[in-house]
């Protein structure tokens, strides 16, 4: 059933010719035939069948993990010889798990072809070559040393895909070459992970720093590019100001899919993002060091502007334990904040960014129409498992379970879409992003502006108003008896 | 010719991550460093907190001290 909308944007007292009607298929047509409502729909299926392999083995053990657990693996760290990465702490062997994790791919993304009227002979043909490539992806960036200078397993996608690109071409690889569609069915997934009472882990201190600080330099640099900087392309823009303000590659990814970005847009603002975030990593760390800096103020500055979750961990330990404590918590609220910064984006975008000049505010049915539905998927998950762990220890234990598998399947799907992108790079596109160097100007003066809010805000919390606060998290960080704190 | 720059490509990768890296690690400053990391939980290319096993045991300590101190974090 086809609906039409008439173009109620139109005065009628326009000279102009009224506009021809808008032709758009119904929401159930779009749920039976959009990458949006599939990625929610596979997204779904995979928590239903996580959860149940968790609740049916729960009622035989008392353990509460998935029966998923041996099927559904990604390559361990390794040091000496990729080998080790094919095998867990254990001693048992992850092939089992990481076949498990192309074959559930391949069987949900064939589903998605049935129901989207795509060609499923020639994905499933392309589909094994580009999941090879992922794997080999994952095998570069699990490497110790790698890992320990925080070169995440997008860049090596991304290069991997490019080489191949570049070299022996990925024609016949291009029916599996469905970035956005990866990208939204991982961002359902990572929904699990965004637990919002964990906003709320450091108090008034964490809100002032991570709530105040981060929307407010995400949204001045945003100002600053298309006003200032005049950015050719807002969601260029708004991919660098939120993965430099909130969260690096995740940031990136959520915001980057929820208003549209084109892949090259997303992987240019991670590329920054790694190579400031090995910046700042070193050299953080040294001022801190140079001018005495209170250790929990240190870890909250750390946290609130080194962009890598990973990274946030490396930088607060050559601080101290206080400061690792503190700056791996304030990215924690961070990391928690996409849900609501990518829904934000989302909105702004198909009310204001999309709305054409001259145009009055769009009706809520063209809002529907425009939303990224795949976000609602997201945001919904977010609101159910926040929900279910905020029930009581049972209930976090289902989540904590539930996550333990989920997380790696999302990693694979932005694995894969990131080696997409390298396969599917449009170097002239890529060109016309670096004109001018303005990406480049845009994440120096908003990184900037985040040093210097992020640093006031962090004293004054922690350095003045909850100075007893600070006191008692460097004295409970020296006593060997709180786990996971270095003495 | 681009099967050649193909191949040529890869045997790079495999210097590098077969002989440089593991070469790189088996060095007693670097080998101490990671093993430091390793100790504290530290996961480097951690993209989400949950892939981090420090953030998550500090988060536990955290919240172990604002069940001692409920007002901790919320009075000035």
């Amino acid at each position: 059933m086809m609906r039409e909308i008439a173009n109620l944007h139109e005065t009628p007292m326009s000279d102009q010719p009224p506009a021809a009607p808008v032709i758009r298929p119904s929401t159930w047509s779009e749920m039976r035939r959009t990458e949006d409502w599939w990625a929610i729909w596979i997204g779904g299926l995979l928590l239903l069948l996580i959860l149940g392999s968790i609740l049916w083995r729960s009622s035989a053990t008392e353990a509460v993990v998935s029966s998923l657990k041996p099927y559904i693996a990604k390559p361990a760290k390794w040091r000496a010889s990729p080998l080790e990465a094919l095998v867990d702490k254990k001693g048992h062997s992850l092939l089992p798990g990481i076949a498990g994790v192309g074959l559930l791919a391949a069987v949900m993304f064939s589903l998605a072809q049935i129901g989207m009227r795509r060609p499923l002979g020639r994905f499933l043909r392309a589909f094994p070559a580009v999941f090879g490539l992922a794997l080999l992806s994952q095998l570069l960036s699990e490497h110790e040393i790698i890992k320990y200078y925080n070169l995440e397993y997008p860049l090596w996608g991304l290069l991997i895909g490019l080489i191949f690109n570049v070299t022996v071409g990925a024609e016949w690889l291009r029916p599996a070459l469905q970035t956005e569609f990866y990208i939204k069915t991982g961002l359902v997934l990572l929904g699990v992970e965004v637990l919002l009472p964990l906003l709320l882990s450091l108090g008034i201190p964490g809100i002032c720093v991570s709530w105040v600080v981060t929307p407010i330099v995400l949204i001045t640099t945003y100002l600053f590019g298309q006003k200032v900087l005049r950015m050719e392309s807002p969601s260029l823009n708004m991919v660098i100001s939120a993965d430099m303000a909130v969260c690096g590659v995740s940031a990136a990814i959520a915001t980057g899919a929820a208003c549209r970005a084109r892949k090259e847009e997303i992987s240019l603002a991670i590329t920054l993002s790694l190579v400031f975030t090995a910046i700042m990593m070193v050299l953080q760390p040294l001022f801190i060091s140079l001018v005495g800096m209170n250790e929990v103020v240190a870890g909250a500055w750390l946290g609130g502007t080194i962009d890598s979750t990973g990274a946030v961990g490396a930088a607060g330990e050559l601080v101290g334990p206080a400061a690792l404590k503190t700056a791996t918590t304030v990215k924690l609220i961070q990391n928690i904040l996409i849900g609501v910064i990518a829904f934000g984006v989302a909105t702004f975008w198909v009310t204001h960014v999309e709305r054409q000049a001259g145009h009055s505010r769009p009706d809520p049915w063209e809002i529907w129409y425009r939303f990224p539905k795949f976000v609602i998927g997201f945001v919904a998950v977010s609101a159910i498992f926040s929900w279910i762990s905020a029930t009581g220890s049972d209930g976090l234990n289902l989540v904590k379970a539930t996550e333990s598998i989920s997380k790696e399947l999302r990693t694979w799907f932005f694995c894969l879409a990131f080696v997409c992108i390298g396969l599917d790079v449009n170097f002239q596109e890529v060109r016309s992003n670096l004109k001018g160097g303005k990406p480049l100007i845009l994440y120096v003066c908003g990184q900037t502006l985040n040093l210097v809010l992020t640093f006031v805000m962090a004293w004054l919390m922690f350095g003045v108003l909850f100075e007893s606060t600070s006191r008692e998290l460097i004295q409970q960080s020296q006593k060997k008896d709180i786990p996971g704190v270095k003495p | 010719m681009r099967t050649l720059a193909l191949i040529a490509a890869l045997m790079i990768l495999a210097g590098i991550w077969l002989i440089a890296l593991p070469y790189w690690a088996s060095q007693p400053q670097m080998r101490q460093a990671l093993e430091r990391h390793a100790a504290a939980g530290l996961n480097g290319g951690a993209t989400y907190y949950t892939e981090n096993p420090a953030a998550l045991s500090n988060l536990q300590a955290i919240q172990r001290l604002q069940q001692q101190q409920p007002h901790l974090f919320w009075k000035l």
